[in-house]
């Protein structure tokens, strides 16, 4: 008997927590994890042109395979700063914060994607 | 009353992962955010309540609950509390508890981390990791239930396998299945990429450290396998070829593919259909492995957890996932056309491609060969039984290949290299491999396997050195920094890639101990108190064992008796090992425990085989009965463990975050060229001269060595033969004293000149064919040999056909347009801003 109300209470709060949100859907867009994943696209474009240079400069690439790969990376790597420009925008109260910052340095609130 | 409540938890979570599976896919269809979350929510309830069975679980053990049937097969009383709370995955149905568990925490944890990003994505996620876990839940509430109960509890259980106590054994398994199972992540996410369409290169991205992560849990737990195997089965060997081992081994190898190929993705936009497949594979290969440990289909060391039932459902579930997999590639074939094509087989595309083409037939090798026997029985009604010597003759061209591989892929260059750069590159590693050779030829070392893997080894591992030496000093000429200053700043600021590097330095090394094995040197004797048994290593020193008393005493679970053997190495005290037979009073068993003394070089591996009349030392009437000793010298070994440590170590490396750097460091430069060219020249100038004496050394005659290599042509044997006293155990292995005696038979014919094949012959005749390991090269067993070459020609093939495609396709699209300066001024400061301008 005890095992059953036991594991009818299990099966009740595991069913109210799972269907929750179909009462009040929570936001699903980005939040402040979107700054870090930018942050973390633009160091992986600007990355790769620095491995391009170490490439070049152990010898691992002829003069024209570099050119063609540099300009390559260069395009996707100034579209990609082009896409994250706002991490360098300063925060609402005027303070302008490292890229790697979920929190306002001068306020002290998230930093979210405009 | 937690017991049962963790035996409700599983049935509750059953229906939420049905549920969550539905909501998903519900939920992205409509655009229902609820629904979405909801199934995301279920992860997280599936995971809480997977934990409370497993606890229930863990709980029934520590409380020796011996109604339950899964807690009285596998433990008893006397049990020591680390291998009953072990005991979770000691048999079949918790296995696949434990395996859904993980799954269910990593899932967990990726819903977690992308509860605010890739929301395209993520519905999908969840659908497929819910898919799979709903799966296991099903067996697990179905026919492999870990609460069901047996109809007459007994006063005590059967106890664990004494094989299994032991602690590798905790440790080995859980690395495996947070192996297997953290590989269903980067498959869940290319499983979302096809189904929505977003086939860039963002999912592999999104996944690298997923992958890395599995990857470093697999190969942890190939190797911690290895070392049980190595301390625990008593017969000097690491690696078995059995089916399970192998199980483990395939997904290692299409990951280590993976790995590699996703590089050529990401440099190039190419081999997208390629990567898809291969991560679907590597995560089909990991339930398959699951499948062939628990299905009991094939003889295995393993054997200990066995179920046909799940077998066949296991077998129904991967057909389906497999056809659904190709299904979805078929259905995007047009969203994952190459950007680019291969412009030169002389380059790192290429050698990437060669690389995937290696670690693929090497995986559809190990698979032929694991399910050989099956699938003979179910054509012709033979069974065609293989062992270690067939896949050491399959793998070893692979393994050469994968190491030369291995030192070539790093350095040539992108899309075309030229002979300036591989020159330049190659040649001076080469001259220095050569070098090796040649001194290894020169103090013996005639074993053509040991010495190509010993020489193939050493290019690889001087390619890397020098490469990094290369990289440290270009960094070094930039700002007065020195050699190690600028090693480790390539280091810190490029994991993946130096991380790549340390992994190639431990595969190395672990081959190089792979190589020693072919010179492990094995005696036994039958001894009396006082007397002693000789073994001479292959690096010099003579080991003296002299057999001191045998001693007896109870423990906890078991009786044990040791013998004391007192070593000797060149006459000179070299410490007390203490080899044992331990009888499990609960199973009626009796294990071996071997004694080994390790040095960096070799390890001595003392075995006590068998005791005369234990009943007689248990009771005291026989104090000092005759012993059969067993000692091996086994050189190198502790390198495989070193190695593998290597490389554990390179893949966390390259795993971790990279930190952002504020140095400024100045323009990057290339080297003179002069010196490297001086240094290549004088390399191949070496080489040249030390090949020539290499080549003189291994074309002379064997030295005339009798009981070496009637010794190397008995082992060889045995290596092709199944033992007919242990089923399932290959004659190397199987603990008898029938087949000690066999083996012996076998050492005496050699001794007079019989060759390998004849011995095997020889035993064949006279206890029937069940006993070859090896098979013939005629009639059907010749499919045997000639199936997994084909296979490799046909990935050569098929790669051809390929390229000469590619290369009536159109030319790389036409590059970008010059930057603007605004652009370039913003790139230029971004660049400064990290440290990399």
């Amino acid at each position: 008997m005890g095992l059953t109300v036991a594991g009818a209470l299990l099966a009740l709060a595991v069913a109210l927590w799972v269907l929750a949100p179909l009462r009040r859907p929570a936001a699903l867009g980005p939040r402040g994890e979107a700054r870090l994943d930018a942050w973390a696209r633009r160091r992986a474009a600007l990355a790769a042109l620095r491995d391009l240079e170490d490439d070049r400069a152990t010898g691992h690439l002829d003069p024209g395979a570099y050119a063609a790969l540099r300009a390559r990376l260069e395009a996707e790597a100034v579209r990609v700063l082009r896409e994250t420009a706002w991490l360098e925008e300063p925060h609402a109260c005027g303070f302008r914060n490292p890229a790697t910052a979920r929190y306002c340095g001068g306020c002290g609130r998230p930093l979210d994607p405009c | 009353m937690l017991t049962r409540l963790g035996e409700v938890a599983l049935a509750v979570a059953l229906p939420v992962a049905l549920w969550g599976v539905g909501a998903a896919v519900l939920g992205a269809r409509r655009g229902h955010a609820g629904l979405v979350r909801a199934a995301e929510r279920s992860v997280h309830a599936v995971f809480v309540l997977l934990l409370l069975a497993s606890a229930a679980l863990v709980t029934a053990f520590l409380r020796d609950e011996f109604a339950y049937a899964y807690v009285a097969n596998y433990a008893n009383r006397e049990l020591p509390l680390p291998y009953k709370i072990a005991g979770l995955w000691a048999g079949q149905t918790g296995s696949l508890l434990f395996w859904a568990l993980l799954l269910a925490g990593f899932a967990t944890l990726v819903v977690h981390q992308n509860r605010h990003r890739h929301r395209d994505l993520m519905p999908a996620v969840s659908a497929v990791l819910l898919g799979v876990l709903a799966f296991f839940l099903g067996l697990l509430v179905g026919p492999s239930n870990p609460f069901a109960l047996v109809p007459f509890p007994p006063a005590d259980g059967r106890g664990l396998n004494p094989q299994l106590q032991n602690v590798w054994m905790a440790i080995h398994p859980p690395t495996l299945y947070l192996g297997f199972t953290a590989f269903t992540v980067p498959a869940a996410f290319a499983v979302a990429a096809l189904v929505t369409g977003q086939l860039d290169t963002r999912w592999i991205l999104v996944t690298r450290r997923w992958t890395l992560l599995a990857w470093f849990f697999l190969t942890c737990g190939i190797l911690f396998g290895m070392m049980w195997a190595y301390v625990e089965l008593g017969w000097g060997g690491y690696w078995f070829w059995d089916p399970v081992e192998n199980a483990s081994l395939l997904p290692w190898l299409t990951g280590t593919a993976f790995l590699h190929s996703v590089m050529i993705q990401e440099k190039r936009g190419m081999l997208k259909v390629w990567n898809v497949s291969l991560i679907l594979a590597t995560f089909l290969l990991s339930v398959l492995a699951t499948f062939l440990t628990r299905s009991g289909l094939i003889e295995s060391v393993h054997s200990f957890a066995q179920n046909r039932t799940i077998g066949t459902i296991f077998l129904g579930a991967l057909t389906v996932a497999t056809l659904a997999g190709a299904g979805l590639i078929l259905w995007r074939r047009d969203r994952l056309a190459t950007e680019h094509r291969l412009v030169s087989w002389l380059s790192r595309e290429a050698a990437f491609l060669l690389n995937n083409l290696v670690f693929v037939t090497a995986m559809l090798a190990v698979l032929w060969g694991t399910l050989l026997p099956l699938l003979s029985e179910g054509v012709t009604g033979q069974k065609i039984n293989v062992g270690p010597a067939f896949f050491d003759r399959l793998t070893q061209p692979l393994a050469w290949a994968m190491l030369a591989l291995l030192g070539i892929g790093p350095v040539i260059a992108w899309r075309r290299a030229s002979a300036r750069n591989l020159r330049r590159h190659l040649v001076g590693p080469a001259a220095l491999a050569l070098a090796l050779g040649a001194a290894l030829a020169w103090v013996g070392v005639r074993h053509r396997g040991a010495w190509t893997t010993a020489v193939l080894g050493g290019f690889a591992a001087a390619v890397t050195l020098a490469e990094i030496a290369r990289a440290a000093r270009a960094r070094a000429r930039q700002g007065g920094r020195s050699l190690p200053a600028a090693v480790a700043e390539l280091f810190l600021q490029q994991r993946r890639r130096y991380g790549g590097y340390a992994v190639h330095l431990g595969l190395v090394v672990a081959f190089w101990g792979f190589a020693g094995s072919a010179y492990t040197v094995e005696r036994q004797a039958s001894l009396r108190p006082g007397d002693a048994l000789t073994v001479r290593s292959p690096f010099g020193p003579i080991y003296r064992l002299e057999y001191v008393d045998l001693s007896w005493y109870p423990a906890p679970n078991m009786t044990k008796l040791a013998a004391t053997i007192r070593v000797l190495r060149d006459g000179r005290p070299a410490g007390v090992l203490r080899p044992e037979k331990r009888a499990y009073r609960q199973r009626e068993e009796v294990s071996t425990e071997v004694a080994i003394q390790r040095r960096p070089l070799e390890d001595l591996y003392v075995i006590l085989a068998s005791i005369d009349d234990p009943n007689g030392v248990l009771r005291g009437t026989n104090p000092a009965p005759r012993i059969v000793l067993k000692a091996l010298v086994e050189p190198l070994v502790n390198w495989i463990w070193l190695g593998g440590f290597l490389v554990a170590l390179g893949t966390l490396w390259a795993l971790w975050p990279e930190r952002p750097t504020r140095r400024r460091p100045g323009p990057m430069r290339s080297r003179p060229r002069r010196a490297g060219a001086r240094a290549a020249a004088a390399g191949v100038a070496a080489g040249v001269v030390l090949f020539g004496l290499a080549r003189r050394a291994l074309g002379q005659p064997p030295a005339p060595v009798p009981p070496a290599v009637a010794e190397q042509e008995a082992r060889a044997a045995m290596g092709r033969l199944k033992s007919p006293y242990c089923p399932g155990l290959m004659l190397t292995a199987c603990p008898t004293p029938q087949a000690d005696a066999l083996r012996d038979s076998l050492r005496a014919l050699a001794a007079q000149g019989y060759r390998a094949d004849a011995l095997v012959e020889w035993t064949v005749r006279r206890h029937g064919a069940a006993v070859r390991a090896w098979p013939r090269p005629r009639g059907w067993e010749l499919v045997a040999w000639l199936a997994p070459p084909a296979l490799g020609l046909a990935g050569v093939a098929v790669l051809l056909g390929w390229w000469r495609r590619r290369r009536l396709a159109p030319a790389d699209a036409a590059p970008p347009a010059a930057l603007d300066p605004v652009d370039r001024a913003r790139l230029e400061a971004a660049l400064r801003d990290e440290g990399w301008a």
